[in-house]
């Protein structure tokens, strides 16, 4: 019988050993770097939502050129649209990040009476009494990207102004203007919110607005390892 | 065994040592494997590390009250919590070298009369960069990252034994005091 030589064998299952080793390696580096860009994602939310909670004005270039120095690699390019941000729908943003602030306000009869004229406090005179609704909205970046989870406000009656701000007649009768999705921040069994409200109360500081920042960059895409879906996160202050 | 046609025994080829050889053909492309995947994991826990020490200086940063400095200079103490919270990636005077905090204010003399515009603070021609109120910005700037090995595209070109650049940033606004440290230290 001809002995078959054993010759290059090693070779051979080195390059069927390389056939699990090559995958794990792209494996290990792309979902590492998917990692990387979901944790500079939500820091780039918690930074902007903290500076956002305390009225910092990201309307203004320089504050968006501090959160794009935040983003890094994420690429996060500030616009120069109406106040320096893309907060219009018009505009399109550039880049492959957005960061979407929100000031959210619950309407209670305090709020109401601000309304010009004062409206009362229900539903048939100040329609989203008792309702969370948008105070105030701003995205910074490429705002084509994604959408907020809370929602957009459309059809105000007064177009959100360069600050972002929305008009507390709008907050008040607008019902386009409700914060729509899921509201992590009332009471899961009641929906009340988490902490004592009186919607009939007509001082107005016994709500404070929520604050919320929400960031999403383009993900990291290496298929099959990495899909590239949109990374994101969602913070409140 | 059957002698060959001039009665000389046929050689027989020696295997010893074929082994070695091949195992060392096999364990060449594992080692770069090897390499790439701790030089991935390496850069990315480096990266991540960064970024934390830079929030957590940021975070620390801008609720330091002028007892709490002690008469140090500012900028200096968030350094050294960066540096301290960089798990020693940042240690010695190199590493604090690529830390560098910043302040930003609102210029009230720009065109924009309204808003007014967030430009650098830069001491001493503006005094008062750390009031609360301005934004700080604590970055790590273009920290070299070399591989273990040098990274080899093609024959044809020399290995590329250039450190990658890593980079963090962090940036949040003062919190109130009345009474924030008055030493600034060097910036940015």
């Amino acid at each position: 019988m001809r002995r078959r030589s054993r010759q290059g064998a090693s070779a051979i299952e080195f390059s069927f050993s390389l056939l699990v080793l090559v995958p794990l390696l792209l494996g290990a580096a792309g979902i590492g770097i998917s990692m990387l860009r979901q944790l500079q994602t939500v820091q780039l939310a918690r930074d902007a939502g903290a500076m956002f909670a305390r009225k910092v004005d990201f309307t203004l270039l320089g504050s968006q050129q501090i959160l794009s120095r935040v983003a890094g690699s994420l690429g996060l390019t500030v616009t120069t649209g109406s106040g320096g941000s893309s907060n219009t729908a018009g505009v399109a943003g550039a880049g492959n990040a957005v960061v979407i602030l929100s000031a959210i306000q619950y309407v209670n009869a305090g709020v109401c009476a601000q309304a010009t004229p004062p409206l009362l406090a229900n539903t048939g005179s100040c329609h989203n009494f008792g309702s969370w609704v948008f105070a105030k909205r701003l995205v910074v970046g490429n705002n084509t990207l994604r959408t907020s989870n809370l929602g957009t406000p459309t059809g105000l009656t007064t177009a959100i102004d360069s600050t972002g701000t929305i008009t507390i007649n709008d907050q008040c009768l607008t019902a386009t203007d409700k914060v729509t999705g899921t509201n992590p921040w009332t009471n899961p069994w009641n929906g009340s919110p988490t902490y004592p409200v009186d919607p009939n109360s007509l001082t107005v500081i016994q709500v404070q607005p929520i604050y919320v920042s929400e960031a999403a960059a383009v993900g990291f895409r290496m298929p099959p390892f990495s899909s590239g879906t949109t990374v994101y996160a969602q913070l409140y202050f | 065994m059957r002698n060959t046609e001039n009665g000389a025994r046929p050689r027989k080829r020696g295997r010893r040592g074929s082994e070695l050889l091949e195992f060392t053909f096999a364990f060449l492309p594992l080692l770069v494997i090897m390499f790439v995947i701790i030089d991935i994991s390496w850069s990315i826990f480096v990266k991540a590390t960064l970024q934390y020490a830079v929030h957590v200086g940021v975070r620390q940063g801008i609720i330091i009250t002028g007892p709490q400095a002690g008469g140090q200079p500012f900028t200096g103490l968030v350094r050294n919590i960066v540096e301290a919270n960089s798990l020693g990636i940042l240690s010695g005077a190199t590493g604090l070298s690529y830390i560098h905090v910043s302040f930003y204010t609102i210029d009230q003399n720009t065109a924009d009369a309204t808003y007014g515009q967030l430009i650098a603070c830069i001491p001493p021609a503006s005094t008062g960069c750390n009031a609360p109120g301005n934004v700080m910005q604590v970055s790590v700037d273009s920290y070299p990252l070399r591989a273990l090995v040098p990274h080899l595209y093609s024959w044809a070109i020399s290995a590329n034994v250039n450190p990658g650049l890593i980079s963090a940033a962090a940036a949040d606004e003062i919190e109130p005091s009345s009474d924030w440290p008055q030493t600034l230290g060097p910036t940015p």
